[in-house]
């Protein structure tokens, strides 16, 4: 939607005021300037795990308002024992995966092997060619491979953390790694 | 490690840890919010009878402009009916003086509803002026029938607390 680029913050919100602890215990009173705030703040990283998660800038978008709606639904269970970046962004990862997980299901692909899955998309199919960086082509995986290396090369899980994310076997994670490795290599290299 | 596993760990080494989208999600993420205030959730029992009545005008009101649009036979008459400056000043001139008559609700929560209100104003507002040069964008007039909801389901709320606070004052 073009139009949504030119809005503005309205004049009523008071810019950068505060730090994360207090905007987001005015944001538990149901402040949502405060909340508007810190949404600022974080977006872009939100956002950008998002992306790389789900491949698509729509669906990126769609999980980044969901992560947000969340997290205003849940800052009553939000202790502060992590920063709120942290805790949003986890909620982030999270919805992504749920999301992903409700479309196998519903594509009923839960009957497909892990291996099948890992295969799905050869090498070669989605090319990118030449000149593309390193977000294209981690957009260009395979879904699996694409979350288990964003998880595990980006964002620093370890992979126990994502068989307990995405219910995948430890070995399946370690496989979908290697595989999403050696394509991004490939495509690097081309 | 080979030249291609340095040259992926460059690769992940130089990837931005933020990216913004390519829209501001702050107005649909506002809009699906301010649908259920939790802040105040607790307090109210939401009130469907005044709800529906306050969604019902708004509704009417919505739907008068859209028909005053169409019989013009101009379809950007939508934005533009709605979207003048004296319009939106009465409607918050309206929202601000039902939230201060709710006597019952502390000052600081009536400040919050009125700054969420005005939130969802200027949302209303930005969106009416997007279709000032858009004006058959279904998800605009979508997006903003949603805000007009919203406003209109907070008021009601609004008005309910204080509705209940007057009978039970009552009995």
């Amino acid at each position: 939607m073009q139009t949504a680029t030119a809005m503005e913050l309205p004049d009523s919100i008071p810019q950068a005021a505060g730090d994360d602890s207090a905007l987001s215990l005015r944001a538990r009173e149901g402040d949502m300037a405060a909340f508007e705030q810190l949404y600022r703040r974080y977006c872009g990283r939100v956002y950008a795990v998002c992306l790389r998660l789900a491949g698509n800038p729509t669906l990126a978008e769609e999980s980044t308002q969901d992560a947000f709606v969340k997290a205003w639904e849940s800052l009553g269970k939000f202790r502060g024992d992590s920063s709120f970046g942290t805790w949003v962004h986890r909620i982030a990862v999270n919805t992504v995966l749920e999301r992903r997980r409700t479309q196998l299901r519903q594509a009923a692909w839960v009957t497909v092997k892990d291996d099948e899955i890992l295969e799905s998309v050869p090498a070669g199919e989605s090319d990118p060619g030449h000149g593309l960086d390193l977000e294209e082509c981690i957009a260009s995986l395979p879904p699996a491979a694409r979350m288990v290396f964003v998880l595990f090369d980006v964002e620093g899980h370890s992979h126990e953390e994502i068989a307990a994310l995405t219910g995948l076997a430890v070995g399946t994670s370690k496989a979908h790694l290697h595989r999403a490795r050696q394509l991004l290599r490939a495509r690097l290299e081309a | 490690m080979n030249a291609s596993d340095d040259k992926l760990q460059k690769a992940l080494g130089r990837l931005p840890r933020d990216i913004k989208p390519a829209h501001d999600l702050w107005p649909g993420i506002a809009a699906r919010i301010a649908r259920r205030p939790r802040a105040v959730r607790s307090l109210w029992a939401y009130g469907m009878a005044a709800s529906l009545l306050v969604a019902v005008v708004a509704g009417s009101l919505w739907m008068g402009f859209g028909r005053q649009a169409a019989d013009s036979g101009n379809t950007g008459a939508v934005a533009s009916g709605v979207g003048d400056n004296a319009y939106f000043a009465q409607r918050a001139a309206f929202a601000e003086s039902t939230v201060q008559k709710a006597t019952n609700l502390s000052p600081a929560t009536r400040a919050v509803i009125l700054r969420n209100l005005r939130i969802i104003e200027s949302s209303m507002q930005q969106i009416q002026q997007a279709l000032e040069s858009d004006p058959n964008n279904p998800r605009l007039r979508a997006l903003l029938y949603d805000l007009y909801q919203n406003e209109s389901r907070l008021l009601a709320a609004t008005q309910q607390v204080q509705a209940e606070t007057n009978q039970r004052n009552d009995l």
